[in-house]
């Protein structure tokens, strides 16, 4: 049935399910040589997705979480692939495969939180690694790891509030560091971050979600900041933000899933940033989420914080026990 | 991966386009397994990091190489007296992250290299700004290259005035550009008011990690440099208003000045609250001098109106009259001298439920009382 060219507005569930294994398999290609450095990331987005599918069985989880602690460090990180130095991003993504497969005992969460909290700056901000980067997305990736490994008391969690609030703009939205200009993806780690942290009142909602509101193209897709063309990703990033503080119905989600869905490859399966480009698992990932954040048929509920899946499973009991 | 176009469907692939992308994964696998065999045996000489250099301007964003190169080169930038290897090792570094750079203006790793090598404080900060307003030109919305730009001028010391007038010479040159338009958000109270809104330290800091340089760092607080609750003075409001005016009627669709002139009123507003203020006393003269803002902002709405038939294309004078009025009555203050023929804020936002259906539900609760922008 939803094979039929020029049919587009059914989600094409099992062909997206065959797309990321097939992703997850191909180990000599272009791509995955690109791709290296992130493919712990890479891995969370496929399994997620899938997860959200109602397909997470069609993977090897055995072998994949196997694969994850292969990736971990001495100094209890975890690099972006056995090859890489850890880093704190791909260390989230670590605790959050293992946290889907509820296999988290098989890491010492002492160890990867004390990776964690020494990242931490006077200043209440993160560090990416040892090199000093510094960016309100790590600020998000630690908490939400502390938080997932039930260590949120390594770090100081208010000065790590402070610092994302001071990170916001004219416009109510966040950067990545004091003084640089709002985008959406930065809104979401710094909502998340200040949810996480129990700070949401260190941001102005009405202001923020109306920006948000305003991501909306007249085509139904979001973009990530004013004046930019939309991008299935930002389906994410701003919907989690305006689903966190309880203002989705502030933008058109019926014109929005129909914008995600018109990005789906529906021959071969995946999603893309705009119609006209080629499919990858970043984007297929945050479509799928996105329309689960809208309530869109067949799929499972997803966690608008933590970025996993809420129902059904053992990720779900998690969530649930812990909050 | 974005903008990389979907190749048509049931075309046979052309032999050519297989055999050069065959070729290059060949290429690069091979690259790729040398250089990260090398970082794993920390072997650092001529040759191997060449071959790293080549697989960064391939792979910029492969952040483990990025570190190799960082521990090979970390003693050497320590000679802080500006030895010949030093400011060579230096050098040869700027020059590899803009190789990497001109290819991708959007890379976090390079950005973060380039950064770690100026932080050792061995080059010129004078070349930075020419290759930024480069980059800047080719995409003036970079915010990877804006970021940059502020760890740059606050450690040049670059009075706020100059930025300021960088951004402003951008925003002439294109209204809709929202990155220079929020610069001057970021600037206008250090330019009115002296101090700078951020010191150098408080960009820096956090930069101190036991790898990391630390001759320019410093520590500071955090202050919210983005969105100073401190006053503007209506005087630099007015002049700003100007400016955005401009904007509104070259493209009264485009939200970047929009959005811009929302700030503005909540700035104005702000002078009729706390208590350091007078605005909110009649008779005063920030009272009088703020009235006629309100005033004139609404002519401008109307002027808009006026000249554009089409209600669709009216959305943004619209809600700001709708939130002008909604401050006004606040401050009772009348509405300006055709108030009787003009729809109340209420009336405006059924209107706009209508124009801009997309954002029904938020228009639905400013009507309702339950959102709220203007908030100081
Ligand atoms: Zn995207």
């Amino acid at each position: 049935m939803d094979s039929e060219p020029g049919t587009s507005g059914r989600l094409v569930v099992d062909r997206h399910a065959r797309y990321i294994c097939t992703f997850a398999k191909a180990v000599d290609t272009l791509e995955f040589y690109l791709t290296e450095h992130f493919r712990l990331s890479g891995v969370y987005w496929g399994v997620t997705a899938l997860a959200l599918l109602g397909h997470l069985h069609n993977l090897d989880g055995e072998g994949i979480v196997k694969w994850v602690l292969s990736c971990q460090n001495a100094d209890g990180g975890f690099g972006g692939s056995p090859r890489h130095d850890s880093h704190i991003l791909y260390t989230l993504s670590a605790v959050q495969i293992l946290v889907l497969y509820d296999k988290l005992e098989l890491v010492d969460a002492d160890q990867v939180a004390s990776y964690i909290s020494k990242l931490q700056q006077s200043n209440g901000s993160f560090i990416g690694d040892s090199w000093g980067e510094v960016d309100t997305r790590f600020s998000y990736v630690a908490l939400c790891c502390c938080w997932l490994l039930d260590r949120l008391d390594r770090l100081n969690v208010r000065k790590a509030a402070q610092y994302v609030a001071s990170c916001r703009n004219f416009d109510g939205g966040f950067g990545c560091t004091p003084g640089n200009e709002s985008h959406a993806g930065q809104v979401f780690v710094c909502v998340a971050a200040l949810h996480i942290a129990d700070s949401l009142d260190l941001l102005d909602a009405d202001l923020l979600c109306w920006w948000l509101s305003e991501r909306q193209t007249a085509g139904g897709g979001l973009n990530g900041r004013p004046e930019k063309l939309p991008d299935v990703c930002y389906s994410w990033w701003c919907l989690s933000a305006l689903s966190i503080l309880g203002r989705l119905h502030w933008i058109d989600q019926t014109a929005l899933q129909d914008f995600i869905l018109s990005c789906q490859d529906e021959d071969d399966g995946g999603i893309s940033d705009r119609p006209e480009d080629m499919v990858d698992v970043f984007h297929t990932f945050f479509g799928i989420a996105g329309l689960c954040l809208m309530g869109h048929p067949g799929l499972k509920a997803v966690d608008p914080t933590f970025a996993l899946p809420l129902e059904d499973g053992f990720a779900a009991n998690f969530l649930n026990e812990n909050e | 991966m974005h903008n990389r176009p979907r190749p048509p469907k049931g075309l046979p692939e052309d032999p050519k386009a297989v055999e050069a992308g065959r070729v290059r994964l060949q290429k690069l696998s091979r690259v790729c397994n040398e250089v990260l065999k090398r970082v794993a045996e920390d072997r650092v000489d001529e040759e191997s990091l060449k071959l790293a250099a080549a697989l960064l301007e391939q792979n910029p964003e492969c952040y483990s190489v990025w570190n190799y190169r960082r521990r090979a080169f970390q003693a050497v930038l320590q000679g802080r007296d500006g030895s010949a290897a030093a400011r060579e090792a230096a050098d040869a570094e700027l020059a590899l992250t803009e190789r990497c750079l001109r290819r991708n203006p959007k890379s976090y790793a390079t950005w973060h290299h380039r950064r770690w090598i100026i932080q050792k404080g061995l080059t010129p900060l004078k070349h930075e700004l020419q290759l930024l307003g480069q980059l800047l030109e080719v995409d003036s919305r970079n915010f990877m290259a804006w970021a940059y730009r502020r760890f740059i001028v606050a450690l040049a010391g670059i009075p706020p005035r100059d930025e300021e007038q960088y951004a402003a010479g951008l925003i002439d040159a294109n209204f809709s550009n929202y990155s220079a338009w929020h610069a001057r958000t970021t600037l206008l109270h250090a330019v009115h008011s002296g101090p700078p809104v951020m010191s150098v330290s408080q960009l820096v800091a956090g930069d101190q990690a036991a790898g990391a340089g630390s001759e320019h760092n410093g520590s500071g607080q955090p202050s919210s440099a983005g969105a100073s609750a401190e006053l503007v003075p209506l005087a630099a409001l007015r002049q700003e208003f100007e400016l955005v005016h401009q904007a509104c009627f070259t493209d009264p669709e485009d939200q970047s000045a929009w959005l811009n002139h929302r700030w503005l009123l909540a700035r104005t507003f702000a002078h009729t609250q706390g208590p350091q203020t007078s605005a909110a006393d009649e008779g005063s003269p920030a009272h009088q001098d703020l009235t006629e803002i309100f005033e004139q902002e609404v002519d401008m709405c109307n002027q808009l109106l006026e000249v554009e038939p089409d209600r669709t294309k009216c959305k943004w004078p619209l809600l700001t009259l709708a939130r002008l009025q909604e401050m006004q009555q606040q401050l009772g203050l009348r509405a300006g001298s055709q108030g009787s023929t003009q729809q109340s804020a209420a009336d405006i936002y059924r209107e706009l439920m209508v124009v801009d259906p997309k954002r029904k539900g938020y228009y639905a609760d400013a009507l309702e009382g339950r959102a709220h922008v203007m908030a100081v």
